[in-house]
């Protein structure tokens, strides 16, 4: 009786240890990031918008991975499984899946992908991440470093998939405006938040959709005719808003009387004049400006990250009186700059400050809120930052994505800093040096451990 | 507590005066060593990242792991002494927690020898001695789980190569359990289930630099789990 009670205790005792174990295990995992991030720059440390959009997951996402490998990307892959692998741990709803894409071509066709990419699968909506578009060089930090930018782009895809707000930006065109083309990482970035994009030629269009949330008017480089700013004024009248960015054109000056207008109505006016800044630059020269940041809803979380935008040929502004709108500088060139007024002198690469020309502080792009705080418009002096070639620079995504949110009133737009890192070390190993690699760890160590094995052996015997 | 650091101490020294453990250690340094060779050296440039070095070089614990913890209840079967122990004032918990204890110890010796190959490593370069770090404090953790199962394995025969074989079956699956389902369908929802079990997803977060609470948890709670089920076996004994 006395053994059958002990066989019993024990055995009762050995599988409430493992239900234990299994059920600690389980539970420890939902718990998700309850973790010590040791790594220099704490690059496992998710920002609270990610760590919110996270928890905001209710239906099962599928996080699949197409990868590429090769041995110059290795680092690259890694650091998007480790990243999705991160999002992971922290709600059980979301599934990781990696698959090689030369491996798995058709798969990958079943989603419409053809190169490296994440894919996000909710139920029926899909999301694709081109995973090229996470890596950009860094600028300054030493040969190997780049910026992964997946944080941002795979956060904001979870929240355009559960997201039910729809947008739609309206791009001008018939002006040589930057076409959509030329902007398609900024119109990726808008469809990732459930907000479309589309081009309008006025004349043919008679007027701006009705559907659209923003008119967008992106460097321009001829005039708008009247009857356009007629048709603009009627949807901006109607409750419309604008996003205006301008660009440098030599005849500005003399030529743009129906955009100055239109900038006019708002309170802002246009000086024609060129920054030129010398301290606030970067080393593309003082045609290059990286402002400082006024207090605002757009600025105010790209400051607190040091994400400045870098600004190229941009016009200086100036907020006139107005009774009906409220503005707000957002951006601000140093006080050692100044605008140059002769556009001829600065083609011909002459410029100096004269009488004419303003002194700095200048701004550089404005708010524009109704009296009751509502978001109306966003004037910038700038505008090759929205394109391709510009927008990876710097803070520039973030800028222009923090002002298209804001003229739409999409209060959680997203701000999250770009992880510097480092590629793979590397070094190249001499014969010589790789024969005393092989001697020490192949033969040395190894034989080291076995002469004392056979010397204790010996010894053994002869005791 | 005297008694088990005495436990402890007995078997310390007969690892550190078996001639298999020196065979053992130089086995995996040889298997642990070819692939550090091949690459960090064969594949040129070389590439300064322990991670990748050790993601390799893990997989030789299943191998390492049962030859060093087969003997350690075995043995006192195979000689008889299981008798003595169990009649004497030493309590199961102890005799188990001062054998693990003791294998911890050896532990300790081939994690000091892994780091041989950062430190060659970082001849050619800067190292990041945090993810180094780290995963040195992970690779512990790991194979103080693994010592702990091999033991279970040992007090489960009295012949040596039986636990061993025992101890290499039950580390492999462990090791392998995040790859026995699938990545669609029902085969996903095994995975999901067993992927939290696996001793090797587990040690990812280490090798990143991180330090997670849940795999230090599972690590030590698997740890208890086989030094428990030690415990019964051994305990099972008394009721014959």
């Amino acid at each position: 009786m006395k053994k059958w009670l002990g066989h019993t205790n024990s055995v009762v005792l050995s599988v409430a240890a493992a239900g234990i174990f299994i059920l600690l295990t389980l539970f420890l995992r939902s718990l998700g990031g309850f973790q010590l991030d040791l790594t220099a720059g704490k690059q496992y440390t998710l920002s609270d918008q990610t760590l919110t959009a996270i928890q905001g997951v209710k239906e099962e996402v599928r996080m699949i991975a197409f990868t590429v490998s090769t041995s110059q990307n290795q680092k690259l892959n890694r650091d998007v499984t480790d990243m999705l692998g991160e999002y992971a741990k922290r709600n059980s709803k979301l599934k990781v899946e990696q698959y090689d894409l030369n491996q798995e071509p058709v798969l990958a066709k079943q989603y419409g992908v053809n190169a490296a990419s994440i894919v996000l699968v909710q139920g029926e909506k899909k999301r694709v991440i081109d995973i090229g578009s996470l890596f950009t060089q860094a600028q300054g930090s030493g040969e190997g470093a780049y910026q992964f930018t997946g944080e941002e782009k795979l956060t904001s895809g979870l929240l355009g998939l559960s997201s039910t707000r729809q947008g739609k930006v309206v791009f001008l065109t018939g002006h040589e405006e930057i076409p959509l083309s030329q902007m398609t990482e900024l119109s990726g970035s808008l469809a990732q938040d459930n907000v479309k994009t589309e081009e309008v030629q006025l004349n043919r269009a008679g007027s701006v959709p009705k559907d659209a949330s923003v008119l967008a008017i992106v460097g321009p480089q001829r005039d708008i005719s009247t009857t356009e700013l007629k048709s603009i004024r009627t949807y901006l009248n109607g409750g419309g808003k604008l996003f205006m960015a301008l660009g440098f054109h030599p005849n500005m000056g003399s030529d743009w009387k129906n955009l100055d207008a239109l900038a006019t109505d708002y309170g802002v006016k246009d000086t024609h004049a060129i920054v030129v800044d010398q301290e606030q630059t970067n080393t593309l020269g003082p045609l290059w400006t990286v402002p400082a940041f006024g207090s605002h809803a757009i600025t105010d979380k790209l400051a607190a990250s040091n994400l400045y935008p870098v600004l190229s040929l941009s016009i200086a502004l100036q907020a006139g009186e107005q009774k009906n709108w409220q503005t707000t500088s957002l951006l601000k060139s140093s006080a050692a700059s100044y605008g140059e007024t002769n556009i001829q002198g600065l083609l011909n690469n002459e410029t100096q400050k004269d009488a004419k020309d303003p002194q700095g502080p200048l701004d550089l792009g404005y708010a524009v809120a109704g009296k009751d705080g509502k978001p109306k418009a966003v004037i910038l002096g700038t505008s090759a930052l929205l394109s391709d070639t510009e927008i990876s620079t710097g803070g520039n995504r973030d800028f222009v994505l923090n002002s298209l949110n804001y003229v739409q009133e999409h209060s959680d737009g997203l701000t999250i800093r770009p992880r510097q890192e480092q590629n793979y070390k590397v070094a190249y190993l001499t014969p010589v040096q790789a024969k005393t690699i092989l001697t020490i760890s192949v033969i040395g160590l190894p034989l080291l451990f076995a002469v004392i094995g056979i010397l204790l052996w010996w010894r053994r015997r002869r005791a | 507590m005297r008694r088990l650091f005495a436990v402890c101490q007995k078997e310390l020294q007969a690892y550190l005066w078996t001639p298999t453990t020196y065979f053992a250690l130089a086995v995996y340094m040889l298997l642990t060593g070819l692939l550090f060779y091949t690459n960090f050296v064969m594949y040129q440039p070389s590439i300064l990242d322990y991670r990748l070095v050790l993601g390799d070089t893990l997989s030789m614990l299943v191998f390492v792991v049962p030859l060093l913890t087969m003997r350690l209840v075995a043995e006192e079967f195979r000689q008889g002494t299981d008798e003595l122990l169990l009649t004497s004032p030493v309590s199961v918990t102890e005799i188990i927690i001062g054998k693990f204890l003791a294998s911890l110890g050896m532990l300790f010796i081939l994690v000091l020898c892994s780091l041989a190959y950062p430190v060659v490593m970082s001849f050619y370069g800067s190292l990041d001695w945090t993810l180094v770090f780290t995963s040195v404090i992970g690779l512990f953790m790991l194979g103080a789980a693994m010592m702990a199962i091999g033991l279970f394995a040992s007090t489960l025969s009295q012949h040596q190569m039986m636990s061993a074989v025992v101890s290499f079956i039950i580390l492999l699956v462990f090791w392998m359990l995040d790859s026995f389902g699938g990545q669609t369908g029902a085969a996903a929802t095994v995975q999901q289930w067993l992927e939290p079990f696996s001793l090797t997803a587990r040690f990812d977060s280490f090798t990143k630099g991180l330090l997670n609470g849940a795999d230090v948890l599972y690590y030590v709670t698997i740890a208890a789990l086989f030094l428990l089920f030690s415990i019964q076996v051994v305990e099972r004994k008394r009721w014959r």
